[in-house]
């Protein structure tokens, strides 16, 4: 019977059947979440995450936001995308999101209503006013653009608050620079697709610069089209082991070679020609930057770099047709050294290339934010600002200098918004002692990061892919624009935009009377800003802006005494105590900015940056054999400002004597996947203000390594 | 005695074999009906439809045919099964007095729920399958992937595989080796795993 049952079974379909069966169940777990069915739509926006302005394409199944990828049909970025930008939904559902207002109580946060939250405040702030301090009310912002910025300051001024700290970029301090230097300010607009000779001055531009995905794809057109790269960098970095020439340089003395081309291009006829076709004022300045540069022969001492090759790279770059020097960026586009700016800046002139196909383009930026002027009897009983805490050239670093300086803090309610000081400033331990000292810190944070966590106060903004957001992308482009991002997924969670809550802390402050905020809510303030261009904003995403014409003949002075301190960038540590130098290396992998990384890039970092929770080090072979060590061992890494336990790694691609570190770990907040992993590099750092920006460009830092 | 025990046992020996041959037919046959009959209806769940919906006469009196709700759209996305919308376009009161109809104004277009069907075709989570890609640029058209679905005066219950929770219809004819060989027998290299070296993600995101 059973010969017949196993016969009979074999010409049946349900042996095969149930084998195919058991396999697909195994495939469907029921745990296994699958996300539901339903309706697929797309949605376009643009992304915020960076100052890049890519055009992103939102896919939702539903209601539910299930993918972000490039769009395909954006001038920038033609459907490319950065892993930041990619992780858009982790970032939307993050656990790490602020769900709800929070307020501090016995060091714990609590979730309370918006109605307590504002309240709250405005009671902190009525209080500051009873004491006729309305100075004691600053605010740190993630920059100086946009509508929420402009609410911010606006709000301070009707406070009577002079105290706005804008965390400057690089196109901040470019305007400032050249405001000085040509009596017209405008931002470099780098045409990179149209250029052939291409000197980048240690520029990432594989690891996110400029507009990080329109740069990558410059890279790649400049490998189609012939177009010759060097890369003057200190270390063998992904953007020098892709160049055409990679000209090691000792670390900090990118403006002293820059320098020095120029000098050596400016006694050609043709450098000559160049120099004589700029526009007066701008001439007169740019022969003051010139002429204290070094000689071949200095910049050789200096930079390490061969005078022959120095003369050689000038004869190139000069003789080359579409010649195009391109500048350092600090980590987020923040400034660098305002010498290095100003160097690159007058090679590009000398080389003949101001404004010209394939040059550096002078790039106007154009206000759209007309509001009328707020007058003193706009709001009743406020003060009037006088000068900023953070000095004439405020910066968050001068900020909190001055508060580490006050026994108490000179300030009484902090407002953050887009920022993150307590992990991304130079000598972050030292923020967040300053930040304890301030008697309430209020953030608007829709994530769960440092300066949160040490807020007493948190209102959260909805998350970059619920919101409404004006953008203006000026990130080295020739044609600028402003971008519009628009709500791509529901509002998940009890948040709020930013400058809704500040328009509802300032009707409660000075009732209907607050003539200064007239709007009811932020989208109709929007709406109302950007006027007849709001419709093409929110079909398209953004707008070209228009380009006002540069005129550059009225320079006003500028001090050229910083051109002779080489060494602006290096720090007070004693060279025999810290005989090597740290450089710091960013990487598209992790993000510096207030958002921080995602789980998803979290997994493509290498484990020569980051062994399990270990943060890695590159050491040239040489070094650590002079300090006894080797690959994999632990080490302690100490710098004036602070010491950290790192791992070795040997790099050939590392200079002797110097120590690279990338940035974006060491977090003590954002869970799990960053939340004590490796090393923060801002940490180790001391601020080195840069004397005609007024912004930190410590990028380096001496340092010595110890065994464990 | 041996020789009369012998004979005995040669004239046992048919009727042994005979009732092997029984026990081997019914175990045989109860197998056969086991597999046949029994596990396939173990192993499918039937379940009605919410309604019951009829393709045939649909298609008839709506002004553009099957693409009247099944439709793609302008960025070239099938929009398979319509939405309550699409039927309250058509169905705002009564007309036919049917169960279905009054059934779909009452519990459905009146209190705006969506209906919940039973999709006959629904992939896996793991496929992700272009009707663009299939209709426009290959010209296949609904039948040979649906059957004669269009021409169906009622809806059939749906059999779902209770193990794998697939459909019997998505099992019999639209699994990867149906897939596969039309695409092999129709030569489009490049267009599946079969013909292409990177060919499993253009099915499996």
């Amino acid at each position: 019977m059973g010969l017949g049952a196993s016969a009979g079974l074999t010409l049946t379909p349900l042996p095969w059947k149930l084998l195919d069966d058991i396999s697909i169940w195994t495939q469907n777990w029921p745990w296994v979440p699958v996300p539901k069915a339903g309706v697929v739509s797309i949605h376009d926006s643009i992304c915020t995450l960076c100052p890049g302005g890519c055009g992103i394409t939102a896919r939702r199944i539903d209601e539910r936001l299930v993918f972000v990828a490039g769009q395909e049909n954006h001038p920038l970025n033609a459907g490319g995308i950065c892993p930041l930008g990619l992780s858009g939904p982790q970032l939307l559902y993050t656990p790490n999101r602020v769900m709800s207002p929070m307020m501090k109580v016995d060091g714990a946060f609590q979730p309370i209503s918006w109605n307590a939250a504002i309240s709250t405040l405005v009671s902190h702030l009525k209080e500051l006013k009873q004491q006729q301090l309305p100075q004691g009310l600053a605010c740190l912002a993630g920059s100086g653009q946009g509508t929420v910025s402009a609410l911010l300051q606006r709000f301070l001024t009707a406070f009577g608050s002079p105290n706005f700290i804008p965390s400057a970029s690089i196109d901040d301090a470019w305007e400032l620079l050249t405001g000085q230097l040509t009596g017209s300010r405008f931002i470099p607009g780098y045409d990179l697709e149209r250029a052939d000779t291409i000197l980048s001055f240690g520029c990432d531009l594989t690891e996110g610069w400029g507009s990080p995905i329109r740069t990558m794809r410059a890279c790649s057109g400049w490998k189609e089209n012939g177009a010759k790269l060097v890369q003057i960098q200190s270390r063998l970095s992904d953007t020098a082991a892709t160049a055409d020439r990679w000209i090691a340089i000792n670390p900090g003395t990118e403006a002293d070679l820059a320098l020095a081309i120029c000098r050596t291009v400016a006694e050609t006829a043709r450098g000559q020609s160049h120099i004589s076709a700029i526009d007066s004022g701008f001439r007169h300045q740019l022969q003051a930057i010139i002429k204290p540069g070094p000689s071949l022969e200095q910049a050789e001492g200096i930079t390490g770099v061969d005078a022959q090759v120095i003369q050689q790279l000038a004869d190139d770059f000069v003789g080359s047709k579409r010649p195009l020097a391109l500048c350092r960026e600090g980590a987020d586009r923040s400034p660098v050294a305002s010498r290095e700016m100003l160097a690159v800046l007058a090679l590009n002139a000398v080389a003949g290339n101001i404004d010209r196909p394939g040059g550096l383009h002078r790039i106007k930026r154009v206000p759209y934010i007309n509001w009328p002027e707020i007058r003193r009897d706009d709001v009743a009983g406020s003060g009037w600002p006088g000068e900023n805490l953070a000095g004439p050239l405020p910066s968050p670093d001068a900020f909190f200098k001055t508060i580490a300086e006050e026994p108490d803090s000179p300030v009484g309610i902090l407002l953050v918004s887009d920022c993150n000081p307590c992990y991304d400033l130079a000598a972050s331990d030292r923020i967040k002692r300053g930040i304890g000292k301030i008697p309430l810190v209020v953030s608007f944070s829709e994530y769960w990061n440092e300066t949160a966590l040490a807020a007493n106060l948190i209102l959260p903004n909805h998350s970059y892919l619920e919101r409404y957001q004006d953008f203006p992308v000026y990130a080295g482009l020739t044609e600028p624009r402003l971008g519009l991002s628009r709500p791509v997924s529901k509002q998940l969670f009890d948040t709020r935009y930013t400058g809704d809550a500040i328009l509802e802390t300032a009707r409660q402050l000075w009732g209907t009377a607050g003539r200064a905020f007239p709007w009811k809510t932020y989208e109709e303030c929007l709406k109302e800003t950007l006027s007849d261009q709001w419709d093409d904003l929110k079909g398209r995403g953004w707008i070209n802006l228009p380009r006002p014409p540069i005129t550059s003949d009225n320079a006003a002075t500028i001090s050229y005494s910083v051109f002779s301190n080489a060494d602006i960038e290096t720090s007070a540590g004693e060279v025999h105590k810290y005989p090597l130098m740290i450089l710091t290396r960013s990487s598209m992998r992790l993000n510096n900015s207030a958002v921080g990384t995602s789980p998803f890039m979290m997994k493509s970092v290498s484990d020569t940056v980051l062994k399990g929770k270990k943060g890695v080090v590159d050491v040239n072979p040489q070094t650590a054999e002079k300090l006894n060590m080797t690959e994999g061992d632990m080490a302690r890494l100490i710098t004036p400002e602070a010491e950290a336990a790192v791992m070795i790694h040997l790099d050939d691609g590392t200079m002797p004597d110097t120590v690279v570190i990338s940035q974006g770990l060491g977090h003590a907040a954002f869970g799990e996947y960053l939340d004590g992993r490796g090393v923060n590099a801002s940490r180790l750092l001391q601020p080195v203000l840069d004397p005609l920006t007024g912004q930190n460009i410590s990028r380096t830092v001496r340092a010595r390594l110890m065994p464990v | 005695m041996s020789r009369n025990t012998r004979n005995s046992s040669d004239q046992q020996l048919p009727g042994s074999v005979r009732l092997h041959a029984l026990a081997f037919m019914l175990g045989f046959g109860c197998l056969l009906l086991i597999g046949w009959v029994a596990f396939p209806a173990l192993l499918y769940k039937n379940t009605p439809q919410p309604l019951s919906f009829n393709h045939r006469l649909h298609t008839k009196i709506a002004d553009d045919g099957c693409n009247s709700c099944h439709f793609f759209r302008k960025d070239g996305r099938f929009s398979g099964i319509p939405g309550i919308e699409t039927c309250r376009a058509c169905h705002t009161k009564v007309e036919t007095g049917g169960d279905s109809e009054t059934q779909l104004i009452r519990d459905y277009i009146a209190k705006t729920v969506e209906i919940p069907w039973q999709v006959y075709a629904r992939q896996p989570d793991s496929v992700f399958f272009s009707h663009a890609a299939h209709v426009r640029s290959a010209e296949l058209g609904c039948e040979t992937c649906h059957g004669d679905i269009g021409q169906s005066a009622v809806s059939r219950h749906y059999e779902e595989n209770v193990m794998t929770g697939y459909s019997r219809d998505m099992e019999e004819s639209m699994k990867m080796d149906d897939c596969a060989n039309c695409h092999e027998e129709t030569k489009q290299d490049g267009a599946s795993a079969q013909t292409d070296r990177d060919g499993c993600f253009i099915c499996h995101k």
